[in-house]
């Protein structure tokens, strides 16, 4: 009893951190006989304090070394904290940490506290906190958050869930009201069973149904045709579309690969990953609707990203041919097929209205459209403050694991079911990195914690919808899949925010009609759109009035360049700055960026020396840097690279 | 202050542990009771034993699982052990360095072959062993002209600030950690 008593008071008089400083100091002045400069500090608690953030930290009372470089490779508590974007002493440890801190033990502050609400985060995790001031998609230098957000976008979970910022301004998945006439029935029931063993990166979850439900779902859905699709089953196009004759073949295979359709869709996992893997596609739909699908994406989706190609009829019913006959599944078995199809039961009314049942029940509607069943709704759990969630509301169930939100956060990823017998949540097979990076990215949902002026100026959604007939070429050609115009679209093709002031119009109208690379090692090229010559006229007009900077003059030589001006610029475009370690003249120099011969057929000198004096303005992510060229340099380079002849050996300047 | 020291250097860190001699010191008779009602002591070495394995589960999150051999999302690269400032330099590194010095930093970059003098090996013994990183930041920042070698090597101090050029080369001496392992695994025995 008398023990007990002493020890309160005393304990206060050799308080853990006072050890620790002393530590400190001994560090300190061993530091500092080897030279660095390290000072000693004077023993006393120390804090953070920010009233707005409502930061009350005294971490730094024993992380004494966090804003010394040099103690880079010390032990802890008093390794220097890694570069960051932010002034520690500002924001200070827990508004990214979490953690306890005010407290002044070790244990207090590192959590394993009970009911404590905010634990320390596991260190990988902390990348989650960037995310709750900086609510936008990729924060850069926030890598992990930014894998998880991709992943979380990817995945739709905004299908289901409320996930403040990444709510979906239409369907995921794809309209099913011809799924009937779409694909094989046999397929169909596999896709239900195993999406994943059909596409291994398939964006669709396994829900885990049982072999009756496969069935039942799938005979339900197999009554959804389309009529127009039904009515020409049978004819000569289709039977021409099975078995087509070699040249067909071949005619599809050339118009497929002009088409760079593997820019977008991968075959058996090589290529890009815009669209679904075409490489069983031929054991999955039917050819008539792959036909009607290339004349037309939008007749049967909507928001479908797929260009719509100028091909012929004979082309397009060539590739159809082609991708039939080549794009099939040589594992499947013959035998499995037979039994899938005994299994699918009739679509008598009682298995519509099961299979109806089943598609509420799952969900499906929540990604899926599907005529005359326009459900949607909130069907999965409001995240918007998931990160910072008490363990308490957490239902464990009986798995063992540790007790923690990040944990279970984890676990919930890997396997969503694992908590709750009734849960309907989907399997997406994220691996245990994947798992890692999602879990950090909700970890990032912590609803109002942080006060309004703390948060990066909110980014405007861009908008960039151009009306008339460039608008629908747009559309036709879904040309921002792949370019980005004024913060809209992909990054897969160059910026066209101002095209119309580097390329030369008569430059595009020939590169439209031929397309090809001006990076000889891209592996993803223009593809060969098959746009008519109006269409041509329209979208070079409409580059070259609207998507104009006007901060650039077209041309600054009003005669041509004299020769030595010609020859400094070569010796600066070699000698000073090494351009030909990426650029290729006369077919020397590196794979890196575009091939400069002729490159005074294509882009304007204006944009050209504009480009030299600060590539980034143009393009902000552009890799060229910045060599801090003076305007007469950058005129002289200008000089040389206009006075480059086009490459002799092909006059389109690159392979086909 | 003297004294205290004193204290510390005796009784070790654990002030609960320093008590308790202390206790013992001036209170012999109470030993026994001690033992007995001393139950806050226990307590508080009990729950010390117990915080280590549950510090350890918080920390090591990441450990419940092993890391994954390769990431099948979208040619990400497993990057999950990586800290932060490694990751960075990552993204950075691969963006803008590892066209000619490569993906492991060998100078066998794709671009390489097209380049006279060949870009450096970040990872021999050499960059390893006797390049600061003051010289790489200078070397970064200034390119091949700023420190008199080939111009082939840009200055990309204009492009990248300061705190990306540190985590471009927090990322380098990583790829060299790694080298490191590899060469002592392959001369191991």
């Amino acid at each position: 009893m008398l023990v007990t008593l002493a020890i309160s008071p005393v304990r206060h008089v050799f308080p853990e951190w006072k050890s620790v400083q002393n530590g400190y100091n001994r560090l300190a002045a061993e530091r500092y006989r080897m030279g660095q400069d390290v000072r000693t500090v004077p023993l006393g608690l120390r804090q953070i304090w920010n009233p707005r953030l409502g930061v009350v930290d005294r971490c730094t009372t024993c992380h004494l070394g966090i804003e010394q470089p040099v103690l880079r490779d010390a032990a802890e508590p008093f390794r220097s904290h890694p570069t960051t974007p932010h002034k520690l002493g500002e924001i200070g440890c827990t508004i990214c940490h979490r953690g306890q801190g005010r407290a002044t033990t070790e244990r207090a502050a590192h959590g394993a506290t009970r009911h404590w609400e905010s634990p320390m985060l596991p260190t990988y995790y902390v990348s989650g906190s960037c995310g709750s001031c900086h609510r936008e998609r990729r924060p850069p230098e926030a890598r992990t958050l930014s894998q998880g957000r991709r992943l979380i976008e990817r995945s739709s979970c905004a299908a289901c869930h409320v996930v403040p910022g990444f709510a979906l301004d239409r369907r995921p998945g794809g309209d099913l009201s011809a799924i009937g006439s779409k694909v094989r029935p046999e397929w169909l029931y596999r896709w239900l069973k195993r999406p994943f063993d059909y596409l291994p990166k398939s964006r669709m979850p396994d829900f885990h149904l049982s072999d009756s439900e496969a069935a039942t779902l799938a005979a339900y859905l197999l009554t959804f045709k389309n009529e127009e699709l039904e009515a020409s089953a049978g004819s000569a196009l289709e039977s021409a579309l099975l078995v087509a004759d070699p040249g067909a073949i071949d005619r599809g295979e050339t118009r497929y690969r002009e088409s760079r359709c593997i820019s977008c869709h991968a075959q058996e996992g090589r290529g890009g990953v815009v669209g679904p893997d075409v490489g069983k596609i031929g054991s999955k739909v039917k050819p008539l609707w792959l036909d009607a699908w290339i004349r037309d994406p939008r007749t049967f989706f909507r928001d479908s990203t797929m260009p719509r190609y100028g091909l012929s009829d004979a082309d397009r019913t060539a590739i159809v041919s082609y991708m039939m006959s080549e794009f099939v599944d040589y594992d499947s078995d013959p035998d499995e097929t037979e039994e899938i199809l005994a299994l699918l039961p009739e679509p008598n009314e009682a298995v519509m209205t099961e299979g109806e049942g089943l598609y509420r029940h799952y969900g499906c509607g929540q990604c899926h459209s599907l005529s005359g069943l326009e459900i949607r709704g909130e069907f999965g759990a409001d995240l918007t403050q998931e990160g910072v969630k008490d363990i308490d509301q957490l239902d464990f169930g009986d798995v063992p694991i540790e007790r923690s939100l990040v944990s279970w956060l984890y676990n919930k990823m890997k396997t969503p079911r694992a908590f709750a017998e009734n849960s309907k949540m989907p399997d997406y097979r994220f691996s245990d990195e994947q798992a890692r990076q999602v879990t950090a990215a909700v970890l990032s949902l912590t609803g109002d914690s942080v006060p309004p002026r703390y948060l990066p100026a909110a980014v405007t959604p861009r908008e960039f919808k151009p009306a008339g007939s460039f608008g629908r070429i747009l559309e036709k050609y879904q040309c921002l899949a792949c370019h980005r115009i004024r913060g809209v679209g992909g990054d897969m093709a160059p910026n066209l925010t101002r095209e119309g002031s580097a390329a030369k119009p008569e430059w595009l109208e020939k590169y439209f009609t031929l397309p090809y690379t001006l990076r000889p090692i891209m592996t993803e090229r223009m593809p060969d759109l098959g746009m008519a010559k109006d269409e041509i006229g329209i979208v070079v007009t409409y580059l070259t009035l609207v998507l104009a900077d006007d901060t650039i003059t077209q041309e600054i030589f009003s005669s041509p360049p004299d020769q030595a001006t010609v020859e400094v610029g070569k010796e600066l475009f070699y000698g000073k700055y090494g351009c030909q370690a990426c650029h290729q003249v006369a077919q020397q120099g590196g794979y890196v960026g575009p091939l400069l011969d002729g490159v005074r057929d294509r882009l304007y000198s204006g944009y050209i020396y504009e480009w030299l004096l600060d590539p980034q303005r143009l393009i902000p992510d552009t890799i060229d840097p910045n060599q801090g060229l003076s305007p007469e340099e950058a005129e002289a380079i200008t000089a040389y690279l206009y006075s480059l002849p086009p490459a002799a050996a092909s006059p389109q300047g690159g392979p086909r | 202050m003297r004294l205290q020291f004193i204290w510390r250097s005796r009784c070790g860190v654990r002030s609960a542990i320093g008590v308790l001699v202390l206790a013992a010191l001036i209170i012999p008779p109470g030993c026994g009771r001690a033992r007995d009602s001393g139950t806050e002591g226990v307590a508080e070495q009990g729950s010390k034993a117990e915080t280590t394995p549950n510090e350890n589960s918080v920390a090591g999150a990441s450990q419940e699982t092993p890391l994954p051999e390769n990431d099948d999302g979208a040619g990400e690269k497993p990057v999950a052990m990586m800290k932060f400032e490694e990751a960075n330099g990552f993204e950075i590194y691969q963006r803008y360095c590892a066209t000619c010095h490569g993906d492991a930093g060998d100078g066998q970059g794709f671009n390489a072959f097209n380049l006279d003098p060949k870009p450096r090996s970040h990872i021999d013994k050499f960059a390893r062993e006797s390049v600061t990183d003051e010289e790489l930041t200078r070397s970064i920042a200034l390119g091949g002209a700023g420190r008199g070698k080939s111009p082939l090597m840009p200055r990309w101090g204009r492009t990248l600030n300061p705190r990306k050029i540190r985590y471009v080369i927090a990322y380098i001496r990583l790829l060299q950690r790694q080298a490191q392992v590899a060469e002592a695994v392959s001369e191991a025995p």
